[in-house]
């Protein structure tokens, strides 16, 4: 019986390994060390990677509308000009040398937890070939550009570094995954931080349509411009139907050539809402430029929501409670008791756009137009910066006040943008 | 034998000289099995007084005996039989003999033990759905004593139906919880010895101690004079749960005094083979003391608890299995320092404390008075985060599935389509480890960086921290020798504080009380986004919060209760029959304890808030303010009960019964409330659950043979549910609220132990074959805890109950009729889930003289159901972003799953509604277990033992024993249709052994 005892014994504790019982025995675990010491999570010494080629030098490397594989072991290096921590950028970066900036296209959300604002950054930017076998385990980054486009109205976009795009809608897509970026992306010790000072650059300065690095070495570059007058006009472009694409001409509403009422910086959701609500843009289209059959934003045309929606016209035709129901969404107050709801139903079949892109409310993006000289540049901000419902002070809008701006500035299609992190960016000259 | 015969004759040499006596008086009785009222053979029966034993005898056949010629006065009646707590009662001798009628004893639990510990914690707070297991006991039912234990690694749930409606007594008070009606057996895991004393009921089957529902109850004892006597060590290991247990348990006994203490610990430590990352560090303590006064009064105080830890073990997709080369990968842990690392942690404290008096003035009366409060804490952890990555490793957009899909239709349609990113997520889940579990030192050094310390990665702790004070009271009156009547009422008080803690900082110096769901759409206003409105107003900044703190949501949910029941029983030999009735009365609030700037509501004075000229006060869509602060409207039920069932007993231990019942109950608080924990506002339609229920049996006891047969049906209509999960899409919690949920339950089960011609050998098996079946189209409604929107509004699930196939020609076409329509092939049931609807066991058990016992056997599974998600079944998600379909399509369709040609063109089609409101039916599976023990007795006295058990002998890897839909949609580049996430699943433990030693004296 001892005998059997023992065997039993043993063999239970043969099987039994050491490492779950850590979290049973460990009832305090020890902080890790901070990368800054222990040199992980793709920290790099100084002097353990050397750049071989200034950011200029891989821009150049881009000829427009045909993004690029790295194939050679090219290396970069640059410090981070930008922060998505206000929400303003989203998913990227920029970094910048002495000889140009670039945007990297990480992919991520909250970057500036680990890329923070003045860190510095080193690319490799061609394939990854492991030591061990010589194989190449991963390609290299893409060269590409957003906003590049032929013909008239066209013009240059922006150098960008990120990963192919095999289905063609952009020109590099983002890298989004771990494991690639840290295969290409490191970053310098959490202590070297110095934050990028900006240029402060003239209306000469500026970037031409056809500009590349090459000719305007502050693209994608942290820039101040000052004395900047407010151009009366914003640029938005709303979509009514989330369950429709954004790219059908129907779908689409262009708020532009004014400011449509808008006097913020940008448009959360709440504020998108109220401008709608208000009837602020009842006057604005449907449609791309030369399609606008569609009627507006507060008179549909019945035809055209008979074809695209027959079922709201018959609900407010055969339903009060549906009429209450849209009457409330597309005014925002309870439809008083009293109402005629057929005679409102009626009235309630041409406010079938205002009435969908209630449904489809989001935080917007806006552009507001500033003046620097006789260049305009457009103002770039997102729905979802922290920012975004901050109002213009009014002293700009009456073009009494100018603004000095900090940030990156970029080309779209040829014309000249700028993005801010934060508002501080934004100083108000009264 | 020969003790049988010693005391036979010992009985009939005392009553031979008490016979020359003259003396007239006498006992008889009928020893019973507490369940099911059969007879108990072979009971030993010893009369004492004054502790001198007077005469002793020995049950027959028929469970009875019969002492005589007996001086009058008082004795004490001990009786004794194997596999049976021991019973003690007191009689009146007076000059004639006295029958008692019955003598009930409650079965010893002879089956293997089971407890909650046996469950892996599963980790499904964030998906929505849940996993609490339903616990069938033995009580020496041939089916239960099988099914109970031998079905749980399938996680079976009886009969289909969940845990709440399993009524679970402790010392006669119900205790089941008061928040979400589930069995409480995590307060008593690890207790095995104190808490064996078990009297249970099947099915309908009416209860002494309670009304009962329809799904059996388990009333454990729990009192120190039913633990077993003596001292008692074990060690168990085994490597699918925890890998030690170490249990000690001492009780005294009835002593002289009429005091009997027990004490039993123990404490279950370590992992498994099987999942990482899964760990227990628990103990568990029972401490308690009895008093017999006399003969009428007892009083017992018993104080428990099960305080520890559990690891808990998460789902994940096939293809995260099929990347890890293992279906028991576990997404829930990492690597710190190069120790492991769980971030989900269950920590519990929640000792219980009860006092049960009891008096039994006459033979023929009996009442019972129990006061019970528990206390504690009960917390949950989870990784939180703020402004950061998503930590978790198998997140969607880690996967290669994110980037490239075989299906060339399906790659385009979900553009899908980048074979680079999917080839370098592919390598990378494959070698990296960083890649494949947490990386804690990426978490905490992200807080380093963070500016001013302000950690961007915490631990959180779920709370649940319930004060539960009940009161119960029963009376069992035995009229005369065919009426009984039993009744009793009840009371319960419970406030549970739901909270949330920062457990650990992660080596940032503190968190910030903000909304960080709501912060995304309301960034511009600073009030909105404040998960303590009232500390921002009155400090200027959201709070910071240090390790310990609370932050995020803190609310009240008060329950209330109160219950009578009467039972009355009929014995008229042969048949007997009750009737039995109940009357609840429930009510429950919310009652917030922080003013989200989100919900405001109204200030002190019943004015709206408004702060920086917004306004923070917001209505619903009939106008009522949604308020996080202060008290909700407190629905009130009022339910009434009935069942009934007859008996019939025949010569030859046959036994023939049916009950038959219909019950009402109140919603649980669980289900009552859109979003508990941002604001007060109650789910539409909420009612109480009606069940009707009914159950025919057969059972046979005689000789060895045990059998029995059920044939059982339920219909339960009225269910509500409350899904809350984590949506990224929307940033936060999404609410789904199911009301009108209607299923039906009907099946057979058979259990049966046969001896065979090798004495010792016997054959046992058991049965459960139902189907369990929704039967309605319930309502849904949705909302986001960060926003007041109703997202779906009361919108009917088209597509839960059943979805239509349509009949396709041998060319795969679809076939058409003349008129243009569809054909309906069948319309396709949708199953009740997470459970098998077809489970059997067939084994053969060898006991020998020299107590070895070898068991050898295998389960077979079929039939189990994924868990569905709601969504799914409803017109928005099946007919898809090209929703064009009219009013009068719609209504045919839902009348008579109309399609045609004319559907297809406003946007339904039978591939969609095959495609996403199908239900995934798991693969049969088959388990092959293995047990062998042996007990040597030393001088009589010392006893020590083994059991082994080696369960899936066969080393399947593949039996899903659960999983749930995720609650996500995919959209379409086409814009035609959706798409469905990958569901998760829980896989079975491949082969894996428990080894039991004990050592009693």
């Amino acid at each position: 019986m001892k005998r059997s005892f023992i065997t039993i014994v043993a063999l239970a504790a043969l099987l039994t390994s050491c490492q779950e019982f850590e979290p049973v025995v460990t009832f305090k675990y020890d902080d890790p060390a901070n990368y800054g010491s222990s040199l992980a999570g793709n920290v790099v010494k100084p002097g353990e990677i050397t750049p071989n080629c200034t950011i200029a030098e891989l821009a150049a490397l881009y000829k427009n509308g045909q993004p690029m594989e790295i194939t050679e072991n090219l290396i970069i290096a640059g410090r981070v000009s930008t922060t998505d921590k206000p929400g303003n950028f989203y998913k990227s970066l920029y970094i910048q040398d002495e000889s140009g900036a670039i945007e990297l296209k990480l992919g991520k959300n909250s970057l500036y937890n680990d890329y923070a604002p003045g860190s510095l950054v080193y690319v490799k930017c061609g394939p990854v070939i492991d030591p061990a076998t010589g194989y190449k385990t991963l390609k290299g980054l893409y060269l590409g550009s957003y906003g590049y486009k032929t013909g008239n109205y066209g013009g240059n976009g922006m150098v960008q570094l990120g990963c192919e795009d095999p289905t063609g809608s952009y020109e590099t897509s983002y890298m989004e995954l771990d494991y690639i970026i840290k295969s290409h992306v490191f970053r310098g010790l959490p202590t070297d931080i110095q934050p990028v000072e900006p240029a402060v650059i003239s209306e000469s300065d500026l970037p031409a349509a056809t500009a590349t690095l090459a000719k305007c070495p502050y693209l994608g570059k942290l820039v101040t411009l000052k004395g900047l007058t407010y151009g009366n006009q914003t640029f938005t472009l709303l979509y009514i139907n989330g369950n429709e694409s954004n790219k059908n001409s129907k779908n689409r509403v262009f708020l532009s050539d004014k400011t449509w009422g808008i006097d913020t910086w940008a448009m959360s959701k709440t504020n998108f809402l109220a401008h709608l609500t208000a009837g602020d843009w009842d006057e604005a289209t449907i449609g791309n430029s030369g399609d606008t059959n569609y009627g507006t934003v507060g008179s549909t045309k019945i035809d055209y929501v008979k074809e695209t929606d027959p079922v709201y016209i018959e609900n407010l035709e055969k339903s009060a409670d549906y009429v209450a129901q849209v009457y409330k969404t597309v005014y925002g107050t309870v439809m008083p008791s009293t109402a005629d709801w057929k005679a409102e139903g009626e009235k309630l079949k041409e406010k079938w756009c205002r009435y969908c892109l209630v449904n489809n409310a989001n935080g917007y993006s806006v552009s507001q137009y500033f003046n620097l000289g006789s260049k305009e540049i457009q103002l770039r901000t997102s729905g979802f910066s922290k920012f975004c419902d901050a109002a213009i002070p009014q002293s700009v809008l009456e073009g009494k006040a100018t603004v000095d701006l900090t940030g990156i500035l970029t080309l779209y299609q040829g014309s000249i943008q700028f993005v801010v992190n934060s508002l501080d960016d934004i100083k108000i000259n009264e | 034998m020969s003790k049988k015969v010693f005391l036979a004759l010992a009985a009939f040499l005392c009553s031979v000289s008490l016979f020359a006596q003259g003396l007239p008086g006498g006992v008889t009785a009928k020893v019973v099995n507490r369940a099911g009222r059969v007879p108990v053979q072979g009971a030993t029966v010893t009369l004492s007084q004054g502790g001198e034993t007077v005469a002793q005898a020995v049950s027959d056949q028929d469970g009875k005996f019969l002492i005589e010629f007996l001086k009058n006065g008082t004795y004490q009646l001990a009786v004794n039989a194997e596999g049976f707590l021991p019973a003690n009662v007191n009689v009146s001798v007076e000059g004639f003999v006295r029958d008692l009628i019955f003598i009930s004893l409650v079965a010893e639990n002879v089956v293997a033990e089971v407890d909650d510990s046996n469950f892996a914690e599963f980790d499904m707070e964030d998906s929505g759905y849940s996993d609490n297991p339903a616990i069938l006991y033995g009580s020496n039912d041939p089916y239960n004593n099988i099914v109970g234990y031998g079905f749980s690694d399938i996680r079976f749930k009886n009969r289909g139906f969940n845990s709440e409606n399993q009524d679970v007594l402790l010392a006669g008070i119900k205790l089941n919880d008061a928040i979400t009606g589930y069995s409480p057996y995590s307060l008593w895991s690890g207790l095995n010895e104190a808490m064996r004393a078990k009297d249970t009921t099947i099915g309908l089957e009416a209860h002494d101690g309670s009304f009962g529902g329809y799904n059996g109850v388990t009333n454990i004892l729990a009192n120190p004079s039913s633990v077993r006597k003596g001292w008692r060590f074990s060690v168990l290991s085994n490597s699918a749960l925890y890998r030690l247990r170490l249990m000690a348990n001492y009780a005294s006994g009835e002593l002289d005094n009429g005091l009997s203490y027990a004490v039993n610990v123990s404490a279950r430590l370590g992992g498994n083979d099987w999942v990482q990352g899964i760990y227990y560090k628990s103990l568990s303590y029972y401490l308690g003391v009895e008093k017999k006064f006399d003969d009428v009064h007892r009083l017992a105080f018993m104080t428990f608890a099960a305080p520890g830890e559990r690891g808990a073990q998460n789902s994940s997709t096939q293809e995260v299995y099929d990347l890890m080369g293992d279906n028991m990968y576990n997404s829930n842990w990492g690597y710190q320092n190069g120790k492991l690392r769980n971030a989900r942690v269950r920590t519990t404290f929640e000792p219980v404390f009860v006092l049960k008096y009891t008096a039994t003035p006459t033979e023929k009366l009996t009442a019972n008075a129990a006061i019970l409060f528990r206390t504690g804490m009960n917390g949950y952890s989870a990784l939180d985060w703020y402004d950061a990555a998503d930590p978790r490793p198998d997140y969607y957009r880690n996967l290669p599935s994110y980037f490239w899909l075989d299906d060339e239709v399906l790659r385009q349609d979900m553009n899908r389509d980048n074979p680079f990113k999917y080839a370098a997520a592919k390598e990378a889940w494959t070698y990296n480890p960083n890649v494949q579990h947490i990386d804690w030192d990426h978490l905490y050094n992200v807080n380093y960086a963070s500016e001013g310390g302000r950690a961007k990665y915490v631990q959180q702790e779920r709370r649940t921290d319930q004060n539960d004070l009940n009161f119960a009271a029963s009376a069992k009156w035995l009229t005369n020798s065919w009426f009984t009547l039993t009744g009793g009422v009840n009371a319960r008080m419970n406030r549970t504080e739901f909270f949330q803690t920062v457990r650990d900082l992660l080596g940032g110096e503190y968190f910030v009380n903000i909304d960080n769901f709501a912060e995304r759409d309301f960034a511009f206003s600073e009030a909105k986004v404040q998960n303590d409105l009232d500390y921002w107003m009155a400090h200027g900044s959201a709070e910071k919060i240090g390790k310990g703190g609370k932050y995020g949501y803190d609310y009240y949910a008060q329950v209330r209760n109160l219950g009578a029941w009467a039972n009355t029983k009929f014995d008229l030999g042969m048949f007997k029959a009750f009737v039995a009735g109940q009357l609840g009365y429930t009510t429950f609030w919310r009652e917030g304890l922080l003013r989200k700037g989100l919900f405001a509501g109204l200030d002190d004075n019943g004015r709206e808030i408004v702060v920086d000229g917004i306004k923070l006060t917001s209505y619903d869509a009939d106008g009522n303010v949604i308020s996080s602060k202060g008290k909700s409207e407190a629905p009130k039920f009022l339910t009434g009960s009935v069942k009934t069932g007859a008996e019939l007993d025949f010569t030859g231990g046959h036994r023939v019964y049916a009950n038959v019942g219909y019950f009402q109950d109140a919603p649980k608080f669980n289900q009552a409330f859109l979003s508990p924990r941002t604001r007060n506002s109650l789910i539409p339609n909420l009612t109480t659950v009606k069940t009707a229920a009914a159950d025919i049996n057969y059972q046979l006891s005689n000789n060895g043979y045990e059998v029995r047969l059920t044939g059982f049906w339920a219909f339960i209509k009225d269910q509500t549910d409350m899904m809350s999960f984590y949506d990224d899409s929307h940033n936060s919690f999404s609410n789904m609220a199911l009301s009108g949920i209607n299923e039906r339950h009907m099946g057979i089960e058979l259990g049966f132990k046969v001896p065979m011609i090798v004495s010792g050998l016997n054959l046992q098996g058991a049965l459960s074959a139902g189907e369990y079946v929704y039967t309605s189209t319930p309502t849904m409604t949705e909302t986001i805890d960060n926003s007041a929107e109703v997202v779906v509004s009361d919108a009917p699930v088209t597509y839960w109950a059943a979805h239509p196939v349509y009949a396709k020609g041998a060319d795969g076409k679809y076939i058409i009729d003349e008129f243009g329509n569809y054909q309906v092939e069948k319309v396709q049931k949708h199953y009740v889930p997470s459970t098998p609807q077809l489970a059997a066991n067939l084994a053969l058990n060898y006991r020998t003289s020299s107590y070895w016992f070898f068991t050898f056997g295998a389960n077979y599974y079929a039939h189990s159901y994924l868990d569905m998600n709601p969504l799914y079944r409803t017109e928005l998600a099946v007919v898809g972003p090209d929703d064009h379909l009219t009013n009068a399509v719609r209504k045919e369709h839902r009348m008579n799953w109309y399609m045609n040609e004319t559907v297809i063109n406003q946007g339904l089609s039978p591939d969609e509604i095959s495609y996403m409101a199908s239900q995934e039916r798991f693969a049969p599976a088959c388990v092959v277990n293995l047990s062998i023990g042996k007990s040597w007795y030393i001088q009589r006295k010392y006893n020590f033992g083994f059991s082994l058990e080696v369960k899936n002998m066969l080393n399947n890897r593949g039996i899903k024993t659960g999983g749930y839909e995720q609650t996500r949609l995919v959209s379409s580049q086409s814009y035609e249709r959706y798409y469905r996430f990958d569901s998760k699943y829980f896989y079975m433990p491949g082969a894996n052994y428990m080894l039991n030693l004990y050592y009693r004296f």
